[in-house]
């Protein structure tokens, strides 16, 4: 009896790690990452991303008068975010989302909501500021019922049992993975790769 | 005494649907009218906007709206058990910046327009009547409702918005003969309507 648990145990074990690891993948798009990346190079543009976790449905739109007008649709499951190349110093403020339970930032204070919804111009907790710097920007990633707070996952219920325990770094490495299998064969893909040694080695 | 019993019966179902027939503002037992003004100032360059949205001229000359305030207990109506949702649906009803709003509600003796846990709010400020560029504006009050009383006045809302969609201030100004001219006029001259006293929610 005991070996048979150990072997569900196990096996239970090896599900989980392969649904927490490698798997993540970008959802559908309302755009092309090839096709955007042909003339949007890691030379003269920026690529955000990130994870919502929780978040199904998410559209970011650049809202600075300078810039030209840009919309673009993440969904997935799992609320990962990998920007198309955008325009350095840009702005995108998170327009809608459709989330079943999730945590953003009010001024100084937390919620926790069930929302369909376009989101207010004055909730700036999710918008990004794209660096003017071209290449990759990692916008970090939330969860369920963690938050962020300068720059940090702060638990937000005390909540701990849905807390997928990763750091930032570690976050960042799985969102890459996602990030260089939407971005195969443009010229991202290297950069990608750069970035996906920095931190590996970073690790060791 | 049964024919009695019966004959009241029906004159009580005649004068419900004689109630129900009534025109529409007629404000039933249980209904209390809520008026009251909201006007935005956003100090964001509408014309470099226009131009950034490609807007038509049509929607350009409608100016900006504002969603019907709504109140906590239509907040938690469509609220989920566990959690609060974001009191926005493109669905609700859009009022012009500047322009009265008249919101027939049940009556309760005390009804507040935000909740107090989250600040979850009187209302959207919509740009060019645009969902994606709304400001949600908060209106940490309650208002007591006197049993006599049938039409409450809130007041005037003047809201000052920044050029980032920050809200700077909100001010609650007193017109009230102006809006009681506009009750008579646009609602009904059976009802007196009469000033609400705005007390803060707790925190």
């Amino acid at each position: 009896m005991k070996s048979l648990k150990k072997v569900v145990y196990l096996s239970f074990i090896t599900v989980l790690s392969l649904v927490f690891t490698s798997c993540l993948s970008v959802g559908q798009t309302n755009f092309s990452y090839y096709e955007r990346g042909l003339d949007r190079t890691p030379e003269n543009s920026v690529i955000f991303y990130g994870m919502y976790y929780g978040a199904n449905e998410m559209r970011y739109s650049q809202d600075d008068f300078n810039y030209s007008p840009d919309s673009q649709v993440f969904t997935g499951r799992l609320g990962v975010i990998v920007s198309a190349p955008v325009e350095p110093g840009s702005h995108y403020h998170l327009e809608h989302v459709k989330a079943q339970i999730i945590t953003y930032q009010v001024g100084n204070y937390r919620e926790i909501a069930t929302i369909d919804s376009d989101i207010p111009k004055n909730y700036k907790g999710l918008d990004i500021q794209v660096p003017s710097e071209p290449g990759l920007y990692y916008i970090g990633w939330w969860e369920v019922v963690k938050t962020v707070q300068n720059g940090e996952n702060t638990p937000f219920s005390g909540d701990e049992a849905f807390c997928w325990d990763l750091t930032q770094e570690e976050g960042e490495i799985e969102v890459l993975g996602a990030a260089k299998k939407a971005y195969k064969g443009t010229s991202w893909e290297a950069v990608i790769d750069e970035r996906l040694n920095e931190l590996n080695a970073g690790d060791k | 005494m049964k024919k009695i019993k019966l004959f009241f019966l029906l004159f009580c179902i005649c004068s419900i649907s004689f109630q129900l027939n009534a025109e529409s503002n007629k404000l039933k037992r249980n209904q209390v009218v809520i008026v009251g003004k909201i006007n935005f100032n956003c100090n964001i360059d509408y014309e470099k906007l226009a131009n950034f949205l490609d807007l038509s001229d049509e929607e350009i000359a409608n100016g900006d709206f504002y969603t019907l305030p709504m109140t906590s207990d239509e907040i938690s109506s469509i609220m989920n058990r566990k959690s609060d949702v974001i009191p926005y649906n493109k669905e609700y009803e859009k009022i012009k910046s500047g322009n009265y709003f008249m919101k027939v509600i049940k009556r309760d003796d005390k009804i507040s327009f935000s909740t107090q846990t989250s600040r979850f709010c009187i209302t959207n400020f919509l740009v060019y009547g645009l969902n994606n560029y709304n400001v949600l504006i908060p209106f940490p009050y309650y208002i007591n409702i006197p049993e006599d009383e049938k039409a409450l006045y809130i007041g005037s809302i003047y809201v000052y918005i920044n050029k980032d969609y920050e809200i700077e201030s909100i001010n609650i100004v007193d017109e009230f003969d102006y809006a009681k001219e506009y009750f008579a006029e646009n609602f009904s001259t059976e009802y007196e309507l009469s000033r609400a006293q705005l007390i803060p929610l707790e925190k």
